[in-house]
């Protein structure tokens, strides 16, 4: 079945930003950290503790990618007040690296989440082989109904009677 | 769709960023020959560290490394 694009009904209604003093949201006021230096350090201490540290190895290993662990801390970061959306940008390889790194010290088995798209995932693949089974069964044929015509005698200058 | 997670993009880019800066940093092999004219080099441009991006650069270039030891014993 084709993926059908679904509404975002959970998106945000039209003025919803509005409803809220200017200001008042911490990602709306001038950022704690301005510098990419500023932020990994404030990103790199948090990442050595133990307590993240184990968080983090329990989220890889139940297959959540790297890349979207990284996204979702920036992203906070960015809606706490920490830094601005750009400064989250840029820290976003360097928080990938810092995570992978983590997980090749830990020595556990991770996605990193920048594998290729192109891979077909197992159970789509046994998905389109049933169906192709399904297409190529052999079905009953209906009753004979190629009419056979009376042959007919070869006429012509060469033909043999 | 719109896009959520701009991670791999960012991510690839870098990777193509460095990748590309390695092989201009290689070392031309010396040319030796009757026909050859010495010119003198020109002094390579220093990285701009004052641009984010190369400062990003060079961070992650350094954590990959300590990977790659890590992950090669």
């Amino acid at each position: 079945m084709a993926d059908i694009p679904q509404p975002l009904l959970d998106a945000p209604i039209p003025g919803q930003s509005l409803t809220a003093e200017f200001g008042a949201r911490p990602w709306q006021s001038p950022p704690q950290y301005a510098t990419i230096e500023e932020a990994l350090d404030y990103y790199i201490p948090r990442l050595q503790s133990d307590e993240v540290t184990a968080q983090l190895l329990d989220v890889l290993e139940m297959g959540i990618p790297v890349t979207v662990v990284a996204n979702t801390m920036q992203l906070g970061s960015v809606m706490e007040g920490k830094h601005t959306v750009d400064v989250g940008m840029l820290a976003l390889p360097v928080l990938t690296e810092l995570i992978m790194l983590i997980a090749d010290t830990a020595k556990i088995k991770y996605t990193t989440g920048l594998e290729d798209d192109s891979k077909l995932r197992g159970s789509l693949i046994d998905r389109a082989v049933e169906e192709f089974k399904q297409t190529t069964e052999p079905t009953e044929e209906p009753e004979d109904t190629v009419v056979k015509t009376e042959e007919q005698k070869p006429k012509g200058l060469m033909a043999r009677n | 769709m719109p896009l959520t997670d701009p991670t791999p993009i960012i991510y690839q880019n870098l990777n193509n960023a460095l990748d590309l800066a390695e092989r201009n940093n290689k070392p031309e092999p010396e040319k030796k020959g009757l026909l050859y004219s010495p010119k003198v080099n020109k002094p390579k441009e220093d990285v701009d560290a004052s641009n984010p991006m190369n400062r990003v650069a060079s961070y992650v270039s350094k954590i990959r490394n300590l990977r790659n030891e890590i992950s090669n014993g």
